[in-house]
């Protein structure tokens, strides 16, 4: 019974893997300014959208919901964990729609502690997927994303938050997933396992490390891993699979948990090139805020399964704490422009909030009146995603001008950083923390217009060459707007993925 | 014995209005008769009222090989349940078109509501809700053609509206229906309407009213009121055959009362259909105003069609068949078109001639589907790429909806000027391409779809010209709206619309 499940879901794993997303970490001695960077996306059809979520307090014995419901595709049971009494102001991309999970769901952002959260993929071997009990309980992946910004002040402690969380209440799964956490001194990997046994595993990345999770992955774990400052993990986590016969003690091999407890896949070919990419980078004088978002943007990596493009840039030395930043493409960030926010800021325009398209439910009830001068407005989503399919669709003649258009923009934005910050310092320093966040809100606002324009112009532009150099072609079957598991739309100019 | 059972339905009836108040999805249809009309052509107008996006299709005649089937029904996931079947094809399907959508009750898509075929045929569909107890007799799983599915075979079959009428009554006495809770058919040619309601509940039970050349009608809800007993020979009238021998079996009619038998108390909603009604204004209200009216022009109906007492947020389109005698071709048969509500979206013309459609009208992701949980398929790539009329015209109606006081006046005048120009150019494009026609058919079709497509282009213009003032009018004057105070952002509830001091949706107090 349990081997027909395994098979069932063997067949099932392939399709699972049209949904990625992916996380790169470079750190501080490898990047040109001692920075730590961490960028990537999260690979999710559902519409995102940007939120400046605000430092709470709340009453003691409150309360949060987590978990997954029976519409689940691992269907589970919601429970009540305790809610911490402060939890941390953050900025995040939420989303509404995943495998069934309940919205808003979040891969995680940047926190006022400077910890930086993504979230990616990472399939777990097929009998532990099948070994998932029903219903399931416990946090799922954006629930413990969502409580490492809110609660921890550091990646050790984000981790060491979720993996007693998971200790305690257990986990829900989709079939296995990871986190990639940085703070301005290291980055951490944890992998999540299927399969309802409280399996995780975690591994330090330091000061020297690149590290891209596509899919999320952790190699050999120390027998001894519990007592290493560089590992975290469950207490069974070499137990249960010498339980298993996954594992022989005797054998004197190296405990390799992507071998063991993973997809057996090890580093796949992007991960290949863009760690390369990096190290080189970093060998020729640092990796810089533009090589990570070139990478974020790279069309092996960016595509129409992009929801948004992030780059956490985590300095060492700010003139104030307020002044960490995010810098946040709307939609994918092959065609799509990366905005700067800081977690000072408190302004999102209505067009990169929550919009309607692409959006759970949408086909079957009305706007709010509530959301609906918001949905009057311009998705930043959907103009970006216009943008990437005619760009797409003629890659060779219009992609090098965006991305040409894009970096320029950027850099724009990167040079008018210091003076920004200069001002919203002397504002703090006079003691005037809301003029000094206003400065930071006017500029935020005005990169995101001045991304809107940009947008606008590109798509008008190229719009009108693909009709006269390209010409619009309609599709053949009528009936099948939408694809579960692909292809999918993607810009690279040799063969697709 | 009958009064006491009649009080029963109506208070039943009465407890349940506030779900029929303010249904997810309603739709409305107006009909008039040719000696109404301005020009004598019969006026069919309405909308349908469903969330999900709008696209519009011109769909070809197509040939079919012998033995083809149509699936038709509804499956395990349909709010009521049912089980998909199979009927059998036609030879040949006629030339329509139609507004598709693509999720309702839990049906199959693509979705339709009917249109205009090239016989001059015209459908709209209408929500009609049948006797709560005929609900609960609906089987589980239900089977045969659902609302869509004859719609669509009424534009894809019938030359005439009774011929519609009858193959709808054929296909649900030999296979059944599939029913969401109740609903009717308005249909039309140049001659005359007919009216047909489905009920729920798996008993086969459906009844149709002819109008005539005098007649209006306003379904919104459908209804139908007295039927008389020999309604089978009667030619103003169809049904099953157990329409009213169903009623005696249930005890919902005394054949020996004397009463006429009256379909909306016995089998609807206990006599409130048509007045006072379930929503803000009646029927019987628009049907006196349409009267008031006569002659009735195209602009007229169009006013109506796009009334902000009627016409909200629910509406998916707008549309007016406009349906002539003595047309010198069939491709010129016309359908004017708003590509979301027209309370705030202009109606383009669109002849049965027209090819095809520009990419921004046609199939778009937003309000689609699913389309939360699956990517685009590469091949609607560059559709996608597209602007998409509806939702331009969508975000036209928040922003002006907002404050309508300060912009809807502005915005429709703006609108009904726009089509002023194309009612007045309407006649010579029309005599230029029956003049193309003559000489050859692909010049007479190339012409319709020139013109077409430019105003289609040009409503873009206008919406994106309109949208572009109002959205700074609005930023300056109110500020840049603060982030909504729920976390829904689509609900059932209240629907956005552009009607000071009252709900579109609810009877008035």
């Amino acid at each position: 019974m349990k081997r027909s499940t395994a098979c069932v879901l063997l067949l099932l794993l392939p399709l699972m893997e049209a949904v990625a997303s992916y996380g790169i970490y470079v750190g501080r001695d490898l990047t040109v300014d001692g920075s730590v960077l961490l960028g990537g996306t999260g690979d999710e059809v559902s519409s995102h959208w940007l939120e400046i979520v605000p430092s709470r307090t709340h009453p003691a014995g409150a309360t949060i919901r987590v978990g997954v419901d029976d519409k689940a595709t691992y269907p589970g049971e919601f429970i009540d964990i305790p809610q911490a009494r402060k939890t941390a102001k953050y900025i995040t991309m939420n989303y509404s729609d995943y495998e069934g999970f309940p919205p808003p769901l979040t891969n995680g952002g940047l926190n006022e502690h400077g910890l930086a959260v993504r979230d990616i993929w990472s399939p777990s071997r097929p009998e532990l997927a099948a070994m998932t009990p029903n219903p399931q309980t416990g946090p799922n992946y954006s629930d413990l994303s969502r409580i490492a910004v809110e609660r921890a002040r550091t990646a050790r402690e984000a981790v060491e938050i979720i993996g007693e969380l998971m200790d305690e209440y257990g986990y829900s799964t989709y079939g296995g997933n990871s986190h990639l956490f940085a703070d301005a001194n290291e980055g951490w990997v944890v992998i999540n396992f299927a399969g309802g046994q409280g399996l995780w595993i975690a591994e330090r990345l330091g000061p020297d490390d690149v590290r891209m999770s596509y899919p999320g992955y952790i190699l050999e774990v120390p027998l001894d891993f519990q007592d290493r400052a560089d590992y975290m993990g469950s207490a069974n986590f070499i137990s249960f699979a010498v339980e298993q016969g996954w594992y022989d003690m005797e054998s004197g091999d190296a405990f390799n948990a992507n071998e063991i407890y993973g997809n057996g896949a090890g580093r796949s070919n992007e991960v290949q090139i863009i760690e390369a990419r990096l190290a080189e980078k970093a060998r020729r004088g640092g990796v810089s805020l533009r090589d990570m978002m070139d990478s974020v943007r790279d069309p092996i990596v960016s595509s129409d399964t992009n929801g948004y493009g992030q780059v956490a840039h985590i300095r060492q030395e700010l003139r104030h704490p307020e002044l960490k930043m995010l810098w946040v493409a709307p939609t994918g960030s092959v065609t799509a422009p990366f905005v700067p926010y800081w977690i000072g800021g408190t302004e999102v325009l209505p067009e990169f909030g929550k919009h309607r398209y692409l959006t759970k439910g949408e086909a079957t009830r009305f706007v709010t009146p509530d959301f609906s001068v918001q949905e009057a407005s311009q998705f930043a989503g959907r103009l970006f995603k216009r943008l990437m399919y005619y760009t797409c669709d003629a890659p060779e003649r219009f992609l090098p001008e965006v991305t040409e258009t894009l970096t320029a923009f950027e850099e724009n934005s990167i040079a008018d950083r210091d003076d920004i910050e200069a001002r919203a310092h002397a504002l703090f320093g006079a003691g005037h923390a809301d003029m000094a966040r206003a400065v930071l809100d006017d500029y935020s606002s005005a990169r995101a217009r001045a991304a809107l324009d940009l947008g606008e112009a590109l798509l008008g532009s190229i719009e009108a060459r693909h009709r006269l150099l390209v010409g619009y072609r309609a599709p053949e079957n009528l009936n099948e707007i939408s694809t579960r598991h692909g292809p999918n739309v993607n810009c690279l100019t040799t063969t697709p993925r | 014995m009958k009064r006491v059972k009649q009080a029963t339905g109506c208070c039943v009836a009465l407890v349940l209005l506030p779900v029929f108040s303010a249904p997810a999805a309603a739709s409305y249809a107006y009909y008039v008769g040719s000696n109404l009309t301005e020009d004598g052509s019969v006026l069919l107008g309405g909308t349908g009222e469903e969330p999900s996006s709008h696209w519009l299709e011109i769909v070809p005649r197509r040939s079919h090989r012998a033995g083809a089937v149509v699936v038709v029904g509804a499956t395990a996931r349909a709010e009521m349940p049912g089980r998909l079947s199979e009927i059998p094809q036609v030879a040949e399907t006629f030339r329509y078109i139609t507004m598709n959508y693509s999720s309702y009750a839990g049906f199959p898509a693509p979705i339709t509501n009917g249109g205009l075929n090239e016989h001059q045929v015209a459908v709209r569909d209408v929500w009609s809700p049948s006797r709560p107890e005929l609900r609960d007799m609906t089987p589980n799983p239900q089977q045969g053609p659902n609302y869509s599915d004859l719609a669509r075979i009424a534009l894809e079959r019938a030359r005439t509206a009774r011929e519609a009428v009858e193959i709808i009554g054929e296909l649900i006495d030999t296979y059944g229906y599939t029913t969401y809770g109740g609903n009717s058919h308005l249909i039309a040619d140049p001659e005359e309407g007919w009216v047909v309601l489905e009920f729920a509940g798996g008993q086969g039970l459906w009844v149709a009213e002819r109008l005539g050349p005098d007649d209006v009608r306003v379904n919104y809800p459908g209804y139908i009121g007295d039927v008389p007993a020999d309604y089978s020979s009667h030619p103003d009238f169809m049904g099953s055959e157990n329409l009213v021998s169903f009623a005696v079996e249930q005890g919902w009619y005394d054949a020996e009362s004397g009463s006429p038998f009256n379909v909306d108390e016995v089998y609807g909603l206990g006599g409130i259909m048509r007045s006072p009604g379930t929503k803000f204004v009646s029927p019987a209200k628009v049907e006196a105003e349409l009267r008031a009216m006569a002659p009735v022009s195209v602009e007229e109906l169009m006013a109506l069609v796009r009334d902000p007492r009627i016409a909200d947020d629910h509406a998916g389109y707008g549309q007016v068949a406009e349906l002539r005698r003595d047309l010198p071709r069939p491709e010129l048969a016309l359908l004017w078109l708003a590509p979301t509500g027209s309370v705030t979206a202009p109606f383009l013309p669109w002849w049965i001639g027209v090819e095809n459609v520009p990419p921004e009208f046609g199939q778009h992701r937003y309000l689609t589907e699913d389309s939360a949980s699956t990517f685009i398929n590469p091949e609607f790539q560059l559709t996608e790429a597209t602007e998409f009329a509806g939702r331009l015209f969508k975000r036209l109606m928040y922003y002006t909806c907002a404050f309508p006081t300060e912009h809807l006046e502005r915005v429709q005048t703006t609108l009904t000027s726009f089509e002023a120009g194309m009612l007045e150019q309407q006649a010579r494009i029309e005599r230029m391409a029956e003049l193309s026609y003559a000489e050859d058919p692909a010049l007479g079709s190339e012409l319709l779809t020139v013109y077409s497509h430019a105003r289609a282009q040009d409503a873009l213009q206008l919406g994106r010209g309109l949208v572009d003032g109002i959205e700074m009018e609005v930023k300056m004057r109110h500020g840049i709206a603060k982030p909504p105070a729920g976390s829904d952002i689509n609900s059932g509830g209240v629907s956005v619309n552009c009607l000071v001091g009252a709900d579109p949706d609810r009877v008035p107090q």
